[in-house]
């Protein structure tokens, strides 16, 4: 026997679990699953996991892999590398292709997500510069897992205005006389290996203790501390930042697009460096298709059509074809020197623990 | 008739009897859904995860870490007082724009002054970030007329301080705090206003006395929504705050991008939600206590001569 008061009550219960039902099923329902790869008009669709702006969804792209393989182009854009392993693992088949640097593929192949390549149908294995395809990061017990595709340094840019002849340590950063025209990333994994090799410390595994009033002394030094190559570009152009660490494809766009006065170079005590790799979803359904897509994206034919465009700020081919093809104006731009690829301190996977300690103590001494 | 009805109500059909729980569940369902969606579970599986550790084991460690952390708690000050500063600032400025607005424009102006509030308000957020900064950079339209005057060098500015992301975010809170002001300005009687001056009021007491306790509970809405907003400001700090301008936002994107522990940047979300929520109800209770003080207190209770013994 019920009141009409808990009839009431059972009604806005009742009308309550069915509002948090019909919210599962349109969550559900907008998840990024695996989909059949067809289009509305059949035909084949090759989903890619990637940056936005990074070369691979440049519009003729999506032309010229169409002419070769008939397929149509989508892309997931991801907001940082932990948020693409991220998405490789929800999307359950969703992303056929994705992007991981050696940072974070490590990650992927340990959560079973990337597909082992068979590198005997990768027609450009071959040419990848032999320091990139014989890392230990793409491999798990002896079997690979991705093809290097890109890499760069994160090293030293200055204005000549500022220095008559090119610095070569990175002491600059640190010295009081360029005070308030330095401009850094704001980014720990940046900035603390900089701040070891400048200290003489292994950037692997830098004592952040030790290392704190390094760091201090160099965001004391700094005016800028930035997060994307848009907020560099305006500090440049308005001339506060004349010297400061940056990527280089990043420096190299700016460069492109008017700063003549900028200059780049790798110091004595070297540069962060990192490599961004190609790599096939574990679950995909268009395994030849990605493979194809593996081939076009590190081919010479690409990678120069990109590289010689200078609005594009394209970093360093990993395919030593492709660099050895370019002239010698493009490969200065774009930082290909394979001569300095030995001098780069690679951004390696770290323990959560480790990178917690890096940004802890860059937060710190950004708060001071 | 009358002793029908009750015969009538009782021998409705159940289907009919959910007659009005359906509806009401029709009308609330839309924003329940959303609200459900958006912004119930969302906020569930955040809280779950600020429970997390990197190999998914339950634990309050994320939280632990902030709360025992110097350098987290010391970044949530900051950017309380930031938060706090710039959406005081606003509101004390479009205070006296929208009582102006209310009370001193003929029609066809408010309109045409209302509608240049409203397009910053409407702007991108990037864009207005980059059309300060491009204002206020060295060698900008401020540098140059400064420096021409003599009153600073060429190549000064407050670009990459702290000052900057203060002013851009004071800026930013504008438009709603005067949208809000002049909704609760235009709200009060003019012959209010007026007879608090024929019995000779000055213009500081009428404002104390009958602006202030008629708009004080718009004050708490304007706080309360321009507050929640520049708490978590990200970019603002970030383009335009320079090495000492950094705000918790900052902190929690970082956190993210660089692969450290996710759970830890969902503690610190967490604990700036949780932070902000205390702020914004101390403001309501102060205001909430200053109106009833002005009113003289909460009324005495009326004690019976039954209860007076």
């Amino acid at each position: 026997m019920h009141s009409p008061l808990s009839r009431g009550r059972r009604g806005k219960v009742a009308a309550v679990f069915a509002v948090a039902a019909a919210a599962a099923l349109i969550l559900s329902g907008c998840s990024l699953g695996p989909g059949d790869g067809n289009g509305s008009s059949g035909d084949k669709t090759l989903t890619v996991g990637v940056w936005k702006g990074y070369g691979a969804d440049l519009p003729w792209v999506a032309t010229e892999f169409k002419k070769k393989t008939g397929a149509h182009l989508k892309f997931v854009y991801i907001d940082s590398e932990q948020n693409l392993i991220d998405l490789l693992g929800q999307s359950n088949g969703g992303i056929d292709v994705a992007l991981p640097n050696i940072q974070y593929i490590g990650q992927g192949i340990d959560k079973g997500l990337l597909h082992e390549l068979d590198t005997s149908k990768l027609k450009n294995w071959k040419d990848i510069y032999p320091d990139f395809s014989g890392r230990p990061e793409i491999r798990k017990d002896g079997k690979v897992y991705g093809i290097p595709w890109t890499y760069g340094s994160t090293g030293l840019f200055y204005s000549d205005k500022l220095f008559s002849s090119a610095p070569t340590s990175l002491g600059v950063l640190w010295d009081s006389a360029y005070a308030g025209k330095i401009a850094i990333k704001d980014d720990a994994t940046d900035t603390v290996p900089t701040a070891a090799l400048y200290a003489g410390q292994d950037p692997q595994k830098p004592d952040m203790t030790t290392l704190k009033p390094t760091l201090q002394k160099l965001k004391d030094n700094s005016k800028l501390l930035y997060s994307s190559n848009d907020e560099l570009a305006k500090a440049i152009s308005s001339g506060t930042a004349q010297l400061g660490i940056a990527n280089s494809d990043g420096i190299g766009g700016i460069i492109a697009s008017g700063a003549s006065d900028i200059k780049y170079t790798i110091p004595k005590e070297g540069a962060v460096g990192w490599i961004d790799n190609w790599a096939i979803s574990a679950k995909t359904k268009h395994l030849d298709l990605a493979y194809d897509w593996l081939d076009y994206m590190t081919s010479p034919a690409f990678l120069d059509e990109w590289a010689n465009n200078p609005d594009e700020a394209a970093p360093a081919p990993a395919n030593q074809k492709a660099v050895e093809a370019l002239s010698s104006e493009a490969q200065t731009r774009i930082q290909a020197n394979p001569d300095k690829i030995g001098e780069l301190a690679l951004q390696l996977p770290h323990p959560a623990k480790v990178l917690q300690s890096w940004q802890d103590t860059w937060q710190e001494v950004k708060a001071g | 008739m009358a002793a029908t009805a009750p015969h009538r109500r009782a021998g409705r059909s159940p289907l009919r009897s959910a007659g009005p729980a359906l509806g009401r569940a029709g009308l609330l369902a839309p924003g329940l859904i959303l609200l459900v969606a958006l912004a119930f579970l969302p906020l569930v599986a955040i809280v779950i995860s600020g429970f997390l550790n990197d190999r998914s084991q339950f634990t309050a460690a994320n939280f632990a870490h902030v709360l025992t952390s110097g350098i987290y708690l010391k970044l949530l000050g900051r950017t309380l007082a930031v938060a706090f500063l710039t959406t005081a600032v606003a509101i004390a400025l479009a205070w006296p724009a929208a009582l102006a607005l209310a009370r001193h424009t003929s029609p066809g102006s408010r309109t045409v002054i209302l509608g240049l509030v409203i397009i910053p308000y409407i702007t991108s957020q990037l864009l207005l970030i980059y059309g300060f900064l491009s204002l206020i950079q060295a060698g900008g339209p401020v540098s140059f007329v400064l420096s021409h005057l003599h009153l600073v060098d060429a190549h000064a500015s407050i670009l990459y301080t702290p000052w900057a992301n203060i002013l851009m975010l004071i800026y930013e809170n504008l438009p709603a705090a005067i949208l809000i002001m002049y909704s609760a300005s235009e709200s009060i009687d003019a012959s209010v206003l007026e007879a608090a001056r024929t019995l000779g009021a000055r213009p500081w007491y009428v404002f104390l006395r009958v602006v202030w306790p008629l708009s004080s509970a718009m004050v708490v809405v304007n706080f309360t929504l321009n507050f929640v907003q520049t708490v978590g400001a990200f970019a603002e700090p970030a383009i335009l705050g320079g090495p000492n301008g950094q705000m918790l936002g900052i902190a929690i994107q970082a956190q993210l991008s660089t692969g450290a522990s996710q759970g830890f940047a969902v503690a610190l979300s967490l604990v700036l939600l949780v932070a902000s929520l205390v702020v914004v109800g101390a403001v309501a209770l102060l205001v909430s206590w200053m109106r009833r003080a002005q009113a003289g207190g909460t009324p005495r209770r009326i004690v019976t001569p039954a209860t007076e013994v």
